[in-house]
């Protein structure tokens, strides 16, 4: 009766051992989801750090350039204004520099605008693809990036990793 | 203790500090086969990969010794010592490497890839066949050791991907390398490839 009792004892025992491999081999496996604050992983991110002051240097020059010729057209439009007798050739040539001169701001703006749109492409892209590594490797289901505009109301904090990915971008993008 | 046994203590001692020391200093004797394998398995740390929009980016750190001795194995001369070193005394002063750029859509050509015209197909051509260099470098430490020399192989689309054969300026510092590439035709911003110190630290010596 004793070693019934034993028995059966032993065979619990071993169901509980096998149910709990079970359930944590199947938690350990569960995918996971998580999500980002995309504002702070773009804004953290030491790719766009760069390009940033890449664009800005650019945009600096450019407005450089235009407030030079900007400033001469002004003293030359002052001139024309004090003298006299100013002859048609003069005034062609100044609304000649005019012209010329509104055509390339908006030109630069143009410009500004397509390097803009470009840098901040290649920003997500390489974001893109680092979540995409990183989701593989960690497993995840998905990685959720969050803004203000987004459909996600609510978000366990718990399941943040925002300073994680900023952290592993930021070594990925330095080749590590 | 006998005073007698101090000497014999010291020696023991001071043998097994020189076999630690030497079992412990990294570069080990292979042989030049060996040696070839070693340099290219991405295992050692030498060969860094990154995949990039629609381009995979791979750059292979090449020791002035690989160099040497793929030199002498493609002209078939029997690699002896004296023989190597007259050969690697050509290719020290710079450190070498190899990038290779390949598009990852199928039977993609990466001078082609995502261009709109056949202005642009010239224009990479001319980018990394002349300009390039000014674009790829290394980091190490606070140094930026530039690109001295660099070779572009044209595929013909025969290949999925092309190769840029590089040689850098060197230091004597001994820090990890980042080699940057900061591309200029492709859109895909600026890649790096992280070699480190260990890597290169480890790489063996050949027997001959």
């Amino acid at each position: 009766m004793e070693k019934k009792a034993l028995g059966v004892k032993l065979i619990l025992v071993q169901v509980i051992i096998l149910v709990s491999i079970i359930i944590g081999y199947e938690m350990l496996m569960r995918k996971k989801t998580v999500y980002v604050d995309s504002a702070r992983v773009f804004n953290e991110f030491r790719m766009k750090k760069e390009l940033e002051n890449n664009f800005n240097s650019i945009q600096m020059e450019r407005k450089n350039y235009l407030d030079s010729v900007e400033l001469r057209l002004k003293l030359t439009g002052q001139r024309i204004n004090e003298s006299k007798t100013v002859s048609d050739g003069i005034l062609a040539d100044f609304d000649m520099q005019k012209e010329e001169f509104f055509k390339r701001k908006q030109e630069f703006e143009e410009m500004d605008n397509s390097l803009m749109k470009r840098y901040n492409d290649q920003i997500w892209d390489r974001i893109h693809q680092y979540a995409k590594e990183y989701g593989a490797h960690k497993r995840y289901a998905y990685i959720f990036g969050l803004t203000e505009a987004s459909s996600i109301l609510y978000a366990n904090e718990g399941e943040d990793i925002t300073q994680e990915f900023i952290k592993v971008i930021n070594s990925k993008y330095e080749g590590r | 203790m006998k005073a007698d046994n101090i000497p014999l203590i010291l020696i023991a001692v001071l043998s097994l500090s020189i076999i630690t020391f030497l079992g412990c200093s990294g570069q080990k004797r292979v042989s030049q086969e060996e040696y070839i394998t070693w340099v290219n398995n991405a295992e050692n740390g030498l060969v860094q990969e990154q995949v990039v929009g629609d381009y995979k980016f791979s750059f292979q750190y090449l020791p002035a010794e690989y160099m040497a001795l793929k030199e002498l194995m493609a002209s078939e001369i029997m690699p002896t010592k004296p023989v190597f070193d007259s050969v690697l005394n050509n290719y020290r002063g710079l450190q070498y490497g190899v990038m290779k750029i390949g598009a990852l859509i199928e039977g993609g050509d990466v001078l082609k890839q995502s261009i709109t015209s056949e202005a642009e197909y010239f224009e990479r051509i001319q980018y990394y066949t002349t300009i390039v260099p000014r674009d790829i470098f290394i980091v190490k430490g606070n140094d930026t050791l530039n690109c001295a020399m660099h070779h572009f192989e044209r595929t013909f689309s025969i290949s999925s991907f092309n190769t840029i054969m590089l040689g850098f300026e060197n230091n004597s510092d001994s820090n990890d390398q980042i080699v940057v590439y900061d591309d200029q035709v492709l859109g895909t911003g600026k890649i790096s490839f992280f070699i480190s110190r260990e890597a290169l630290s480890n790489i063996p010596l050949i027997e001959f």
